[in-house]
């Protein structure tokens, strides 16, 4: 009786450990995929930010599937304005969205004026703000390159 | 897939906390299963729990809590695997050192407090690591100077062994450990400014210099080979990493195989250690001892493992630091170690990846070089455990006990954790990733190799590995597992397990049986019976394969062991002990019909209830009393084969010519005898075996011993005199000094005289208990008639007894001063009970009285069994 009881406690003990490894290798597989169909002719999807208010300010266009924005000049999407920290939010692509996420910035992110605190799926025409700074979301997907 | 949809959204922080809540589940039940380990060893509810291990799993589950949410806080870009990996890894580690001791379960759990503490203050002070890259020559003379100390004020903490720790106040250090770390610093930091400017190999001088130095020193100073070779391995992948050479590679294997040549020359340490690499099997009890016992572990746990505190890793050598995988590899199983490679696998992928996306070109080295170095120091002692390499001394990273390892691994982690929080997503020249690339396909291939290693000793060889000698689970199962009784042939107890469980031990009832029924000593091993009717004692065999591979799987263990009935009968064995009494050679009673042993008796003997106290005495006495003389001994027999010489050639003895004058015989003839040729027989004279023998021809030695069946043994349960073969070229001369037989050999063969000229299988085990079926019968085989009944008969009426029905003959020989005497009894072929044999060998004593010892025993025999 003892046997089985530590039985059934060792069979929950090695699913747990199964289940860790596979919860990496499910997650880390699904990166390597979204990766391969990003950079594969396949499948194309751009992002375009066009600043709002801001005349001078040029409009960035992304089509990698990460990048970072900040004032940091090793920023993709560098803004060079005081409100703007240097690594200020993350925008990715994932799961055939774009995401925006926070990286702990003074001033903050809003989408659409609201603060946010996790990522966040981004449509067409949201506002996007970083410190001051505000841009206009634009998305262009296709499943074939044009 | 709803969890994994969501998962896979980036957002790192709810991932990272999965992960984190999954270890902190597995390690919950890992101390569940180690909290009820004692009530499956022992199958019972009432026994004390092992509960300490829970004050380490609350310790883990603090630090898993605090790094989980201050890392979300302050390193909100950083890569969501690396911490929850390590924190498993590290949990494993700690509950693994738990269950193997307790002490420094304890101490690892502050070591990990004080490792836990680095990573927070890393993650609240990460612009110090800046510094880190500014102050380089600083740290790498720093981690020198404590190194080079080594050499003058270096200690073992635990007695004997290499000089590598520093005492600091009563806590120790590994100065090699941080050395490590520094090292890559200096590297990364030296190659980001020199190299990636200059890109000429003049550049490199001083680091290699730095590097041979450092690297000479440790294999000379502290022969510490396991270090050397990941000094040189490190070296040689982060020069390749950064000049992306690939015939760097090329000179570095090189430059390790001449540095383990050397090192095999001239230093014996790691002459053993490879030695014990190439061929373990030779000296699996010396050098190799460590690297077969960590296989065994390995084979003990096969698939599912037996659980944590189920199985006895303790077994192995160092468990807790060296061989800490074999630990875990017994009680997780293979599945277990495949999650273990798994986990170093997913490390060096991630590290990889952080290192590709570093900020700068220090950053990119420095996380490189941190992800080689855990992998490397995992590949290198992994591979020793598993034999797929020569066993180098270095820990497993954050598993294995030690606080210098564990901090400076977790220092390594933290600064690599910096590197991912600060990562970018520039693209990077497809050249420049290459080498990067290269590195971690070499690293996967490693823990590849490592599984298929692992898998070939834990599922294809473990039955093969189990069985071995050396393998002492066995013992230790033997002292939770009852072990079957030995009986008698009406059931009387001859051998029963006493004492408590978890403390078992054998007990021989009658210690004249010592020799026969044997012993099972924790120590000594097995003699005897217990050895050969083994399996059945211990239930491995004789059980329904179902029972046996379930109580494997629950109980790591066999089932209860199974009875087994002998021929002795416990009363004729007394008889025969106390009529011997004083005297030395051996005995044995049989019945001449069945070959079933009534009887054996040996001396001098030893006790085996005593052999703890006395088997080094026992096995050094010139009498070698654990020798069984009435089965192994083999003594002249003299004039002894007389009767066999006639019924072998189908002689009336009558008829042959006796010269007796000068006549020797082994029993004074009386004087109102008459000399004729039975008695002349009988009483073992010379002159009736010289007529014998001039029967002889040269061409007919060799049937005539097949023929009685003393060239080849037949099966039985106890070791035997070795039998004649036809290489010994035995002579007409050799026959008339008397060929050497045992007590064993002439009883079988001289049933013929009771039988009518059947020679008997001779058995000792007779039946063992099955659950299900009660007595089952070991498989016997008949007795076979080898001479014609009549022909037989004749010559035993000729030794017939006239004042009792048996015959009888006796004989004298003389060995170096030793003289040896024969009493050979049987019942005759008209006797209508059980037919019985009775061969005496009695060592300096006459043959008077050997005859007389046989007349009363034969009186008492035949009443016993009428």
């Amino acid at each position: 009786m003892t046997g089985i009881i530590a039985f059934v406690f060792r069979l929950l003990l090695a699913l747990s450990l199964l289940s860790f490894v596979i919860v990496l290798f499910l997650t880390i597989w699904r990166q390597l995929k979204t990766q391969i169909k990003m950079i594969s002719p396949e499948f194309h999807s751009r992002i375009n930010l066009t600043p709002v208010d801001m005349d001078e300010a040029e409009s960035f266009e992304i089509s990698q599937s990460e990048v970072l924005i900040g004032r940091d000049p090793n920023c993709k999407i560098h803004i060079p304005n005081e409100t703007v920290s240097a690594l200020h939010a993350r925008l990715f692509f994932a799961d055939q969205h774009w995401w925006i996420n926070d990286l702990s910035s003074t001033n903050g992110t809003f989408l659409n004026d609201e603060i946010i605190d996790r990522p966040c799926v981004l449509t067409e025409n949201d506002i996007l703000s970083f410190g001051e700074v505000k841009f206009k979301v634009q998305i262009f997907s296709s499943s074939r390159l044009e | 897939m709803n969890l994994v949809n969501f998962l896979t959204v980036n957002n790192k922080d709810y991932l990272q906390s999965t992960l984190y809540w999954l270890s902190g589940i597995a390690l919950f039940f890992y101390s569940i299963v180690l909290t009820i380990s004692p009530a499956v060893r022992y199958q019972s509810w009432h026994v004390s729990y092992r509960w300490e291990h829970w004050v380490g799993l609350s310790v883990w589950a603090f630090s898993a809590l605090f790094v989980n949410k201050f890392s979300q806080r302050k390193y909100k870009n950083r890569d969501p695997y690396i911490l929850p990996i390590v924190a498993l890894l590290s949990g494993i580690g700690l509950l693994t050192i738990f269950r193997l001791n307790v002490t420094f379960g304890f101490r690892q759990s502050i070591w990990l407090l004080l490792a836990t503490g680095i990573l927070l203050l890393g993650l609240f002070k990460s612009d110090w690591f800046l510094k880190v890259r500014f102050y380089k020559y600083l740290w790498l003379v720093f981690g020198l100077l404590l190194t080079g100390l080594t050499f003058f004020l270096g200690i073992y903490p635990s007695g004997d062994g290499p000089q590598l720790w520093l005492n600091i106040g009563g806590v120790f250090l590994q100065p090699s450990e941080p050395l490590k770390i520094l090292i890559i610093i200096y590297l990364a930091g030296y190659l980001a400014d020199q190299w990636t400017l200059h890109r000429k190999i003049p550049a490199l001088i001083v680091p290699t210099l730095v590097m041979f130095v450092i690297t000479l020193l440790i294999l000379i100073g502290q022969r510490d080979l396991g270090t050397a070779s990941l000094f040189i391995a490190l070296y040689a992948i982060f020069i390749f990493l950064a000049t992306g050479k690939n015939r760097i590679l090329l000179f570095s294997t090189i430059l390790l195989f001449a540095a383990g040549f050397a090192g095999y020359h001239f230093f014996n340490v790691i002459q053993i250690r490879i030695d014990a690499w190439i061929n373990p099997w030779i000296d699996p009890g010396g050098k190799s001892y460590q690297v077969i016992q960590s296989l065994q572990a390995l084979a003990a746990g096969k698939f599912l493992g037996s659980g944590p505190g189920i199985g006895s890793p303790g077994l192995v050598p160092v468990a807790l630091s060296d061989f800490i995988f074999s630990a875990i590899g017994e009680e997780l199983g293979y599945l277990g170690a495949l999650t273990i490679f798994s986990l170093y696998g997913f490390l060096a992928y991630r590290g990889i990846i952080i290192a590709l996306r570093a900020k700068n070109q220090y950053q990119q080295l420095l996380a490189a070089g941190i992800t080689i170095l855990v992998s490397i120091q995992a590949l290198l002692i992994l591979g020793g455990n598993t034999r797929l390499l020569p066993l180098t001394g270095v820990t497993l990273p954050f598993i294995s006990y030690g606080g210098s390892s564990l901090i400076t691994s977790y220092f390594a982690i933290i600064l690599l954790l910096w590197i991912s929080q600060q990562q970018s997503y520039q693209t990077k020249i497809k050249l420049e990733t290459k080498p990067y690339f290269l590195a971690l396909n070499g690293i996967l291939i490693g823990f590849i190799a490592l599984s298929l290693a692992t898998g070939w000793w834990s599922i294809i060889r473990s039955d093969s590995l189990l069985s071995r000698s050396d393998n002492f689970r066995k013992v230790i199962n033997d002292r939770y597992v009852i072990r079957g009784n030995i009986l008698d042939r009406r059931n009387q107890v001859l051998a029963l397990t006493g004492g408590e469980k978890g403390n078992y031990t054998r007990i021989l009832i009658d210690p004249s049986l010592s020799s026969t029924i044997g012993y099972a000593n924790a120590t000594y091993g097995l003699g005897g019976l217990e050895l050969s009717m083994d399996s059945y004692l211990r239930g491995l065999q004789g059980l329904p394969s179902s029972k046996i591979i379930y109580n494997n799987l629950l109980y790591s263990q066999p089932p209860p062991g199974l009875d087994i009935r002998t021929s002795i009968d416990l009363s004729m064995q007394r008889n025969l002990s106390t009529s011997l009494m004083d005297q030395s050679g051996g005995a044995i009673i049989m019945n001449a019909n069945t070959g079933e042993i009534f009887g054996i008796w040996t001396a001098p003997s030893f006790d085996a209830n005593q052999i703890t106290e006395n088997w080094e005495k026992w096995r050094e006495d010139p009498q070698s009393p654990l020798i069984n003389r009435a089965t192994q001994g083999s003594y002249p027999t003299g004039t002894l084969l007389t009767p066999f010489i006639l019924a072998y050639y189908d002689v009336d003895g009558t008829r042959l010519s006796l010269n007796t004058t000068n006549d020797t015989c082994a029993l004074a003839l009386k004087s109102n005898q008459t000399l004729d040729f039975s008695v002349t027989m009988q009483n073992g004279c010379q002159s009736a075996f010289d007529a014998g023998l001039n029967l002889f021809k040269i061409e007919d030695v060799y049937p005539f011993l097949e023929k009685f069946g003393w060239t080849a043994n037949p099966p039985f349960a106890l070791p035997l005199a070795a039998p004649y073969s036809k290489g010994d070229d035995l002579k007409i001369e050799d026959l008339s000094k008397g060929i050497s037989l045992s007590p064993f050999q002439i009883a079988r063969a001289s049933s013929i005289f009771s039988t009518s000229g059947y020679l008997p299988e001779p058995r000792i085990a007779m039946a063992v208990r099955t659950p299900n079926q009660g007595w089952v019968t070991l498989a016997t085989e008949e007795s076979v008639r080898i001479i014609d009944p009549l022909q037989v008969n004749s010559v035993a009426e000729q030794i017939a007894r006239i004042d009792f029905p048996a015959w009888e003959v006796s004989s004298s020989a003389v060995e170096g001063e030793k003289i040896v005497s024969w009493y050979v009894s049987g019942t005759v072929p008209e006797w209508k009970g059980t037919p019985i044999v009775l061969v005496i060998v009695l060592e300096n004593s006459k043959a008077d009285i050997a005859q007389s010892i046989g007349h009363s025993l034969m009186a008492s025999f035949t009443i016993a069994n009428p």
